[in-house]
């Protein structure tokens, strides 16, 4: 068993890139990549209000996130699963505006009070890091 | 940006110009999304993956044969994700098929039995329904094709 602080160290290995993954109210999945950052305990992405993945969370928040995967890392995978909250009120996105490791004003020209985009707070229940696939090992977090 | 329309088999060029890996999203009985990197292949129209009997992916598509996949996307972020139903197959006559000719990697580095002596691996087909390729994000063109 490993510590929340042991996946957040290991998922600093991969890069700022994860894909996530949401359902629908009709029990259809989606995936898509995203940039991901840590904040404490919690990991967050900036992205589109009227994106499909923030449809989907608005009526389920559960999502899993899989840190990207390649050579570089020989193909250990990093998932963490949780519940996503949208941050869609001023207050929380400029709270967030700076969090991000990058410039989020490229991407959203109209600052934190611009509703067009959301920050997703995902606060992470558990967590499996697979080396090489699962073949050299396997560790586990849960809350 | 409004999406236009193409086809399926610009679909599967597109994806064959991005990384071989891509990131299969499942759900399970209780509604949670799981999300793998899987190294996909087409044969024809459809979607393979090699699998474990007792994965969760294929546990879950046992409950909801609904699947998404996005392929890990370029530096520039282009990507393709697709969605289908999938379906587990573990008979021999499948797996004898499939071992070789399909895959654009060798399938006895992950289960040394070949297809005759590995009872836990399987394939997964999935019959892909829509796709949408997505050229930088989405932010330079959105393409889609949708079954007819």
């Amino acid at each position: 068993m490993i510590s929340l602080h042991d996946v957040r160290t290991d998922s600093a290995r991969y890069g700022p890139l994860a894909y996530v993954a949401t359902v629908s109210s009709a029990g259809e999945p989606h995936v898509a990549p995203v940039a991901v950052a840590w904040f404490g305990d919690s990991i967050l992405t900036f992205v589109r209000t009227d994106s499909r993945k923030v449809a989907n969370l608005r009526m389920n928040p559960r999502l899993s996130v899989h840190f990207a995967v390649g050579p570089g890392t020989n193909w250990d995978s990093c998932i963490v699963w949780g519940n996503a909250f949208v941050v869609d009120d001023d207050r929380g996105r400029t709270e967030l505006w700076d969090k991000m490791g990058y410039d989020l004003s490229p991407f959203e020209p109209g600052g934190p009070t611009a509703a067009t985009h959301v920050f997703l707070r995902i606060e992470p229940d558990r967590a499996t890091i697979l080396r090489n696939y699962g073949i050299a090992g396997r560790e586990q977090w849960r809350r | 940006m409004g999406a236009e329309a193409v086809s399926l088999s610009k679909v599967r060029e597109f994806a064959a110009k991005l990384s071989v890996w891509a990131h299969l999203a499942t759900v399970g009985a209780d509604g949670e999304p799981d999300v793998v990197p899987v190294h996909p292949c087409w044969d024809g129209d459809v979607l393979w993956v090699m699998v474990g009997t007792d994965s969760v992916k294929s546990r879950n598509v046992s409950v909801n044969d609904r699947v998404a996949m996005h392929w890990q996307v370029t530096e520039n972020g282009d990507g393709v994700e697709v969605w289908g139903r999938a379906t587990v197959l573990a008979d021999l006559e499948t797996k004898r098929r499939l071992w070789t000719g399909v895959f654009d990697y060798d399938l006895n580095a992950f289960a040394p039995g070949g297809p005759d002596e590995s009872p836990d691996t399987a394939f997964m087909r999935i019959d892909v329904d829509r796709a949408v390729i997505l050229r930088m994000y989405g932010a330079a063109g959105i393409e889609r094709w949708a079954r007819p």
